[in-house]
C-alpha cells in the first residue's frame, strides 16, 4: 500500500532523503506546470520549482501532519510566484514579438499557433496576481474553490470573486480570438 | 476533484437538498438572467449545490443569450486549456534538487559541528568566550581612553615661536629656577 503523503513528510522530518525523493516524484510535475502557466517562462519555471521543494525541505520540521501536504506545498509555490519577479534579460515570447532587435522570426513568420499561445499568454500576463493564480489552480490543478481559499489563505466566496473577474478579463481579451475561431469552423 | 460546491452552504443546504437563499448575494428563489450570468463562473466549474445546478440548467434551456453566455465562457476557458499545455520536468529534476539538498544538510552538519564541540568542552568554550569579549573591550577601552595629542603644523609653529627659548636658560632648567631664586629678594 503507498504511504500517504503526510506519513512520507513526517520521515522527511526525521532526515529520510528516500522519503523526500518520492514526494517530490509525485509533485515535480504539479508544481513545475503551476509556476510555468504562471509565469510563462520554462527555464524561471524549473529554478522556481527546484527553489519551492528546497523551501520543503528546509521547513520539513515545521510541517504538522493535521495540514494536508499538498495545500501546504501549493501555499509555498504561490507564495513564490506571487514574489516571483521578471529577470529584465530574459524574454518571453510576446516580448519577442514585439522586440524588432530580435534574431528569431518575426511574428508574421511565427506559426499561426504560436502566436495565438503567445496572445493568450499576454492575456494571462495581464490579470493581477492572485486572479491567476487562482485560475490556473482551478483550471489545471483541478483544486476545488475551498482548497484554492485554504492554499492562498483567503475565504471560498473571495476565491470565486477572483476566479470570476479572472474569467471575465479573460473572455473580453480573448473575445476577437474567439470570432476568429469560429468563423474557422465553419 | 473533492470538496466541491462549497459556496456560502448552510447547515440545511449541506446535502444539496435545500438550495440557501442568497449565493455570492444573489437570491436564488427567483433566477434572473443577470442572476444566471453572474453565477455562470461557479456554474461551469461545478461549484453550486445541486439544487441550484439544476435551476440553472433549466434556466438556460430556456434562455438562448444565458446559454450563449455560458457557451462563450467555455470556449474561453477551452482556448486557456489547449494554450498552456503541461511541460515535462527535467530528468535531472531530482539530481539537482538533490545536490542542493546534501549542501544544506552540510551547512547544518558544520553549525551544528561547531557549536556542539563547544557544549561539549564547556571550559575551552568559556575561554574562547573570554578571549573574545577582552579583545572587544580592550580595543574599546584603548580608543576611549588614549587620545595622543596630534602635533599639527600649527602646534610646531606656536612652539617655535615661544621666545623663552631663546633665553639664557631655557624655561625649566636649574638655571632658569636660580636665576629666579636670586632675583627674588629684589
Amino acid at each position: 500500500m503507498q504511504e500517504s503523503d503526510e506519513k512520507l513528510m513526517v520521515r522527511v522530518a526525521q532526515g529520510d532523503i528516500a522519503a523526500f525523493e518520492q514526494l517530490v516524484n509525485k509533485y515535480k510535475g504539479p508544481v513545475l506546470n503551476v509556476i510555468y502557466r504562471f509565469i510563462g517562462r520554462q527555464g524561471d519555471a524549473e529554478d522556481l520549482a527546484q527553489e519551492a521543494f528546497l523551501r520543503v525541505y528546509k521547513a520539513r520540521n515545521r510541517y504538522r501532519p493535521i495540514a494536508k501536504f499538498s495545500t501546504w506545498l501549493f501555499r509555498i509555490v504561490t507564495n513564490l510566484c506571487l514574489n516571483y519577479k521578471r529577470r529584465p534579460e530574459s524574454l518571453s515570447l510576446d516580448e519577442i514579438c514585439v522586440n524588432p532587435k530580435s534574431n528569431l522570426p518575426s511574428p508574421d513568420i511565427l506559426l499561426e499557433r504560436d502566436e495565438t499561445n503567445a496572445m493568450i499568454r499576454a492575456a494571462i500576463d495581464s490579470l493581477p496576481r492572485n486572479q491567476r493564480i487562482a485560475i490556473i489552480l482551478q483550471r489545471f490543478e483541478n483544486a476545488s474553490y475551498k482548497e484554492i481559499a485554504n492554499i492562498m489563505g483567503v475565504s471560498v466566496s473571495a476565491v470565486e470573486s477572483l476566479i470570476y473577474r479572472a474569467k471575465q478579463t479573460l473572455r473580453k481579451k480573448l473575445s476577437p480570438f474567439l470570432g476568429e475561431k469560429k468563423s474557422d469552423k465553419r | 476533484m473533492e470538496n466541491k460546491n462549497m459556496i456560502k452552504k448552510d447547515s440545511s443546504s449541506q446535502n444539496g437538498s435545500v438550495v440557501p437563499r442568497f449565493i455570492l448575494g444573489i437570491r436564488t428563489d427567483k433566477l434572473s438572467c443577470k442572476s444566471v450570468t453572474r453565477l455562470l463562473s461557479a456554474f461551469v466549474d461545478g461549484e453550486l449545490p445541486p439544487k441550484l445546478m439544476t435551476k440553472i440548467e433549466e434556466h438556460l434551456k430556456g434562455c438562448a443569450s444565458c446559454m450563449q453566455e455560458k457557451e462563450s465562457i467555455l470556449a474561453s476557458l477551452n482556448l486557456l486549456d489547449e494554450s498552456m499545455p503541461a511541460i515535462e520536468p527535467s530528468p535531472y529534476f531530482w539530481s539537482k534538487l538533490k545536490q542542493q539538498v546534501l549542501h544544506q544538510e552540510e551547512k547544518k552538519k558544520l553549525t551544528i559541528g561547531i557549536f556542539g564541540w563547544l557544549t561539549y568542552k564547556p571550559a575551552t568554550a568559556a575561554a574562547l568566550a573570554a578571549l573574545v569579549i577582552g579583545l572587544l573591550l580592550g580595543n574599546f577601552l584603548g580608543k576611549a581612553l588614549y587620545y595622543p595629542e596630534e602635533i599639527t603644523k600649527e602646534t610646531a609653529y606656536a612652539e617655535a615661536l615661544n621666545l623663552g627659548v631663546l633665553d639664557d636658560f631655557p624655561p625649566g632648567s636649574i638655571g632658569k629656577a636660580y636665576v629666579e631664586l636670586i632675583t627674588q629678594g629684589r
